[in-house]
């Protein structure tokens, strides 16, 4: 039976501290939409229409709240000049870093911005989701932080070892990312989407608590602020284990925090009062679970997360893997479905 | 000088090259417009272009018109199918003061000033009934080819009331009518009645003044012609080229810049 | 603060454009304006660009071209976040009444309460159109208001949803004289979602004796709205509440007038905008104090851009009269890319824009003012203002916009045009407007461009 609200009504209910009829679900359904529409991972990501597409089937099929156009993470540092080679089957893959050290990649941070690479199948996908659905559905586009920009710009090993000997020169490459990561947000505002900040080698399981708060979270507050000029309500997801930083999450401004190997009830309680969270579904346990636990889990997960004070979507805690088999993410949108209901509407007493 | 006028319509697409210091159409060509009016508007173009022997550089002004007038990306300007029939209409039939115009998806009534200019103009709504495409419909219902409708509704003795002119329902009634052995000939001529029925009430709400002037493919059917003079109740002519009116217009207003 | 922002020359721009111009725009700025003033709630800041609005589902948006001032910027942010303010509304326990079927009188008096807000679900007929969707118009159909009646059945289906404004505290519905399918829109929300207080809108009085009977009648009926309105908010209504709630809704229809004649006059503004800012002087967009800001915003900006001689639309554009709202925005924006502007219009609002007497008792004077509305009396009376501005402006062909199933438009279309053409000699076009979609369909779209085409050749 067809549902009283769209998910764009239900999101819209969310983001204003309004109940809603049920719990929204987001499975991070990225890449997964074209291995479930049977199309090729190289067409995906570098063809927007066809992105687009497999998003759409695969949202109706999956029966799920949101369009994520996304292919990995590498998007901002590739448009400035980083070399991806393109598996068939399989992610872009970061080959060649557009500086090998960080002392060459200095000198040429204050140069002005100008984004290549993949950027107009983003945008090519964007526009073609948002006009086929975005009055019903919100549309999603992932946006690499700084950080996980920067870290794509020079060689991985330089850029580490500069984290503990040359900080100031890492800074001037994360200045250069977040100019470069507000273009790009710039762009995706344009095409119609709303950005999703994704800083996932920013995670704890990466960096430790005070790194994080020196070098990635100044540029997500930036990036957030940036998105807060145009009054948007930004989602912020960090891979991994971010338990030692769930309390500065929302130092960052975000409005939405979306989170991954951390304990659900805990977030809530150090956090919900603050911002909506997202999460946390175990990817490798919706990949090799069967569908029957993972129903069960997940209907309890969704009992904890409703309660969160400022409002809940069911998520998984990171990208739905490329294999899940169907079944499995179908529980986890069946188990989503069945424990996500809330009162609605309050029934207001007739006087 | 040479100008060209495309008329890009629903149905079909007209071409019309015109002499404007000999005051004569020099080539014409008509083809199905079909579901990609871009590349048709451009190749009846070219073939027209190709049949007379012009070459891009021999032609002046070209001058787009009809309901998809802006596929023609090359065309120097457009110009609306309502004043390019007026001016097209008026230059064959000096005296006209009232155009009936009934096209593939449009029927329009367009009153001219005694100088030939617009003065007021109606179109039928929305919906296909009292359209082209209504009478292709239903010809394609009793599978009777439509330039026979003609001269079939000529021998009609009675005609038929017909209740509805919406096209869906008008089917499941003529059907009805063919289970009942009811004569082609009496309901193709049923339906004329309805349709100059309708296109004359739309007149009605202008001032009809004589001469009256018939265009649009519709035009070329006898049948619609004999109903709408007995609708109107005054002398109604076919446009010298029913299908050309528009296009010959829009070259015209390729030689007035 | 003084800040620095100055807007540049004045003209229509693009979607993309205005986000050019968004990002000039100062910090500080967007930190100025909240609605529900004196509040300053993170929440309640409004200066955000179309941008924005599209994102969350307001497609139309994007073909449509706006005023680049910042009056203009701050009047859209204004008026796209009107749903998420209601809720606003009630999240600070405000109470949220719904005047339905309203021709001015009743916001006035809700908003003389303090801590109410009213608010007009009928407007949100225009939410299909400017997010090009069904979604609305769907509901309204499964709850048994299809296509035979006009675009105001969205209002039924905003109900049913419950989430495009709060579900109101009181629903108040005038009836009567008033639109047909709209009282049927009233009849299906007082069946299904909320108890309903009905008012009697009588018709335009056609002698002395009348206008008083009437005027009782509405008294008494507008008593009994008080009588509601102070139960639901505990507050008694004293006559200088009600004054000033009268002169505060005077100081914006002033303030309307005079930006209409700068607009439709002197060419300062779009005909885009002053039809939202027109649409404004029935309900406030829900927060009358900013909304005065807002128009007070404009008309500053419309006088300045006269004394420098600074226009949006050419001097010499085609002279257009418009009547009835063309219910899809693209047709605004699309006549002034086509060589013309407006400069007359009767929107079914013009009643809104009459002042009410100041020194009459207030509910008399608020009864007065219905009873001299345009749109009770005949398609003549409703016309008599049109006309006037049409031939000051001198007007040189007039768009009559009929919506199918409207009972204020379908079937008065035709009597308007002939009165029009026997009035003013000049050309009408009428039309109905295309269900909600992303472009202007191809008929709509030769009968306008006929229509321009025919007027140039006149001149």
């Amino acid at each position: 039976m067809s549902e009283l609200l769209t998910p764009r009504e239900r999101f819209g209910l969310l983001v204003i501290d309004e109940v809603q009829d049920r719990v929204p679900i987001f499975p991070l359904l990225t890449s997964h939409a074209a291995v479930v529409t049977g199309v090729r991972l190289r067409d995906y990501y570098t063809n927007g229409e066809v992105l687009a597409r497999c998003q759409l089937q695969a949202r109706e099929f999956y029966q799920t709240d949101f369009i994520s156009i996304f292919s990995e993470v590498g998007i901002v540092a590739e448009a400035l000049g980083s070399e991806f080679v393109y598996p068939e089957d399989d992610l872009p893959v970061l080959s060649s870093p557009r500086w090998t050290e960080l002392e060459r990649a200095v000198p040429e941070c204050g140069a002005e911005i100008k984004l290549g690479g993949r950027v107009k199948v983003y945008l090519d996908a964007i526009n073609y989701a948002w006009e086929a659905c975005a009055d019903i559905v919100p549309v999603l586009a992932y946006v690499p932080a700084p950080f996980t920009t920067a870290q794509q710009l020079v060689e991985p090993e330089s850029f580490l070892l500069g984290l503990l000997e040359k900080p100031e020169m890492v800074k001037v490459l994360l200045d250069y990312s977040t100019r470069a990561v507000q273009e790009f947000c710039r762009l995706l505002i344009r095409a119609g989407a709303l950005p999703i900040i994704v800083d996932p080698l920013a995670s704890g399981s990466v960096l430790s608590p005070e790194q994080y708060r020196e070098f990635a979270l100044p540029g997500e507050r930036e990036i957030i602020k940036f998105l807060h000029r145009y009054d948007l309500d930004v989602v912020l997801h960090i891979c991994g284990d971010t338990s030692g930083i769930v309390t500065l999450l929302p130092e960052t401004g975000a409005d939405l925090v979306s989170v991954d190997l951390v304990d659900l009830g805990m977030v809530i309680k150090t956090i919900g009062q603050e911002v909506r969270v997202i999460g946390n579904f175990h990817t490798s346990d919706l990949w090799l679970s069967n569908p029957e636990d993972i129903y069960e889990r997940v209907v309890a997960m969704v009992k904890q997360g409703k309660n969160c004070p400022r409002g809940y979507v069911a998520a998984t805690g990171c990208e739905v893997p490329l294999a899940t088999p169907v079944a499995n993410l179908r529980a986890f949108v069946a188990g989503a479905r069945e424990a996500s209901g809330y009162q609605f509407p309050i029934l207001r007493q007739r006087e | 000088m040479l100008s060209a006028g495309i008329d890009v319509g629903s149905v079909n697409t007209k071409v019309v090259i015109y002499d404007s210091e000999r005051d004569e159409m020099v080539a014409t060509r008509v083809a199905p417009t079909g579901m990609k009016p871009r590349e048709q508007a451009e190749k009846v173009f070219q073939e027209c272009c190709a049949g007379a022997g012009l070459g891009a550089g021999d032609l002046g002004m070209i001058v787009a018109t009809g309901y998809a007038r802006q596929s023609a990306g090359f065309a120097h300007r457009t110009v609306t199918e309502i004043t390019a029939t007026a001016t097209g209409i008026r230059r064959w039939h000096p005296g006209c003061r009232t155009i009936i115009d009934i096209g593939g998806q449009d029927s329009k009534v367009i009153l001219l000033t005694p100088a030939g200019a617009v003065q007021e103009f109606v179109m039928n709504d929305r919906c296909a009934a009292g359209t082209g495409s209504f009478l292709e419909f239903i010809a394609r219902a009793l599978g009777v080819p439509i330039e026979k409708f003609g001269e079939l509704s000529q021998c009609s003795q009675q005609p038929v009331l017909l209740s509805s002119l919406c096209v869906v329902m008008a089917e499941s009634e003529i059907l009805s009518l063919v289970a009942a052995d009811v004569r082609q000939e009496d309901i193709i001529a049923g339906l004329h009645q309805a349709l100059a029925t309708r296109v004359v009430n739309m007149a009605r709400r202008l001032t009809v003044i004589p001469d009256v002037v018939f265009t649009g493919g519709t035009a070329l059917n006898e049948g619609m012609l004999v109903a709408l003079k007995r609708a109107l109740g005054v002398e109604v002519s076919r446009a010298q080229f029913p299908l050309l009116g528009a296009a010959f217009g829009a070259a015209l207003a390729g030689t007035a810049v | 603060m003084v800040i620095d922002y100055q807007d540049p020359p004045a003209r229509r721009v693009t979607f993309d454009e205005w986000d050019d111009l968004f990002a000039r725009i100062p910090d500080e700025l967007i930190e100025q304006f909240h609605y529900f003033p004196p509040n300053q709630e993170p929440w309640s800041k409004y200066l955000f660009p179309p941008q924005t609005f599209a994102i969350y589902g307001a497609r139309h948006l994007r073909r449509l071209k706006f005023d680049n001032s910042l009056a203009a910027l701050r009047l859209w942010g204004f008026v796209q976040n009107e749903g998420e303010r209601l809720f606003r509304a009630r999240q600070i326990r405000r109470k949220v009444v719904a005047v339905m079927g309203d021709l001015g009188p009743l916001a006035v008096i809700v908003n003389s309460f303090p801590g109410c807000v009213a608010f007009y679900p009928d407007c949100w007929w225009w939410t299909p159109f400017a997010m090009e969707s069904k979604v609305l118009l769907n509901k309204a159909e499964e709850l048994g208001m299809g296509e035979a009646s006009c675009f105001s059945r969205a209002a039924l289906g905003a109900f049913a949803k419950h989430s495009y404004f709060p579900d109101p505290d009181l629903v108040i519905a005038a009836t009567g004289a008033s639109c047909d399918d709209y009282s049927a829109v009233e009849s299906l929300v007082a069946g299904r979602y909320s108890d309903v207080l009905w008012v009697e809108t009588p018709r335009r009085p056609v002698n002395e004796d009348e206008a008083d009977r009437f005027e009782q009648l509405l008294v008494a009926e507008y008593q009994q709205v008080l009588k509601a309105l102070a139960d639901l908010t505990g507050t008694e209504m004293t006559e200088a509440l009600l004054s000033d709630g009268i002169r505060r809704a005077n100081r914006i229809r002033q303030a309307t007038e005079q930006l209409k004649t700068l607009a439709y006059q002197d060419g300062v503004l779009p005909a885009l905008e002053m039809m939202v800012v027109e649409f404004g002087c029935l309900h406030y967009y829900s927060d009358l104090t900013e909304w005065t800001g807002v128009v007070e915003h404009l008309l500053q900006t419309a006088q300045k851009r006269k004394e420098r001689g600074e226009r949006v639309v050419p001097e010499d554009a085609l002279r257009l009269g418009w009547i009835t709202p063309p219910a899809d925005p693209l047709l605004l924006t699309y006549v002034e890319d086509r060589g013309a502007r407006l400069v007359s219009t009767e929107y079914v609002i013009n009643q809104a824009l009459v002042l009410i007497e100041e020194t009459l008792p207030p509910l008399r004077a608020i009864a007065r003012s219905l009873l001299a509305a345009s749109l009770i009396g005949s398609s003549r009376s409703r016309l008599a203002g049109f006309l006037r501005e049409a031939v000051e402006r001198e007007a040189e062909g007039v768009v009559v916009s009929g919506l199918l199933g409207g009972s204020h438009c379908a079937m008065e279309s035709r009597l308007i045009a002939d009165y029009i053409k026997s009035r003013l000699s000049i050309p009408v076009l009428e039309f109905d407007v295309a269900p909600p979609n992303k472009a202007i369909d191809r008929q709509t779209r030769t009968r306008i461009d006929a229509f321009l085409e025919l007027l140039r050749s006149r001149r």
